[in-house]
């Protein structure tokens, strides 16, 4: 991050070229992780979430061109690491039955990532006045957020079956 | 090595490398707090850190137990994602001159890690219930529902303690 944050406003754009980083990330993740996964269910719900991150990435382009700014990204070492732990996932599980199970663990990691970073946003957003940021921040929130719920719900199918078949 | 390694093979091989994951995770929070503390100028942002520094160390103690009870001994392994988050905070942190806009700052990191052990720790407690471990649920469960409190308590101290207020003027 080259600029000095001095004001909130500053602080925001970081973190606006934080997130736009990760969700860029996150795009080229998620394709892979759809390949490897072994449910169809888990697979699906990869896909349906990438299409979803790409409108996600346009939100934040809106968002960027509200401040009148360029949208551009700024290297993000969170999500870098959690994508690094999918990959070495990935790597790792392949033929073993608990590869759904970890591929979940990752996404919800990466799920939560998102949903504290808007979260933030959005409260600055608020505070600073710009009420059709907030709006666009807010749509992706809850959209993170059903994508956690949905996950939460596959992990439970997921484990069970892999726990069962291990017994 | 990272949260998964290649000896993983079965759901209790995950169950432990997971816990060994936020084990490390844990002790990095307890070493990178204090400087967020002393960063801190909003008395309220200060206090919840301090507070949620025992809170760690106590939960560090559970982690303990429930290595016992696996018969395990504690051991943490590297994650990129907590080490990532860390020096993300730092930087975040080091880019800010006004301190206002710093307490805002260091509020966003600690939801950010709050985030992350929350993912964590919903993971393992699915993992040990359909495991059949039930005594290791429930001191998961009391370190979730401790990082859920600390998370809504730092929304408070920046919508209504005045931090993102204070930031923004």
């Amino acid at each position: 991050m080259a600029k000095q944050a001095k004001r909130l406003d500053d602080l925001f754009v970081n973190v606006l070229k934080d997130i736009y980083y990760a969700e860029k990330k996150i795009l080229t993740a998620l394709p892979k992780m759809a390949k490897a996964a072994k449910s169809p269910e888990l697979k699906a719900a990869f896909e349906k979430h990438e299409r979803e991150t790409d409108g996600q990435v346009s939100r934040l382009e809106k968002v960027f061109s509200l401040l009148e700014q360029t949208p551009k990204g700024k290297k993000c070492e969170a999500i870098e690491g959690l994508v690094k732990e999918g990959q070495e996932g990935i790597k790792e599980f392949k033929g073993s039955p608990a590869l759904d199970a970890a591929l979940l663990a990752t996404a919800q990691a990466v799920e939560h990532y998102e949903i504290s970073r808007y979260g933030t946003l959005i409260a600055w957003a608020k505070r600073l006045d710009m009420p059709q940021a907030v709006k666009l921040l807010q749509q992706t929130l809850d959209e993170e957020k059903n994508t956690d719920e949905a996950l939460t719900e596959l992990a439970e199918a997921v484990i069970n079956t892999e726990a069962q078949e291990a017994a | 090595m990272g949260f998964f390694s290649k000896d993983i093979q079965t759901m209790d091989d995950l169950l432990l490398h997971g816990l060994q994951d936020v084990y490390y995770a844990e002790n990095q929070i307890v070493k990178s707090l204090p400087k967020l503390i002393d960063k801190a100028t909003n008395r309220d942002l200060s206090k919840g850190l301090r507070d949620h520094l025992e809170e760690t160390k106590n939960q560090i103690a559970r982690l303990d137990q429930v290595f016992k009870r696996l018969g395990r001994d504690p051991k943490g392994v590297n994650c990129p994602a907590i080490d990532g988050l860390i020096s993300e905070a730092d930087e975040l942190a080091g880019d800010v001159e006004d301190k206002e806009v710093l307490d805002a700052a260091i509020v966003g990191s600690a939801q950010a890690v709050e985030h992350y052990e929350m993912a964590r720790y919903g993971t393992l407690i699915a993992w040990a219930e359909a495991l059949g471990h039930d005594d290791i649920t429930r001191l998961l469960n009391t370190n979730l529902n401790e990082e859920k409190a600390a998370d809504k308590k730092l929304s408070t101290v920046a919508v209504r303690k005045g931090v993102n207020r204070k930031a923004a003027s």
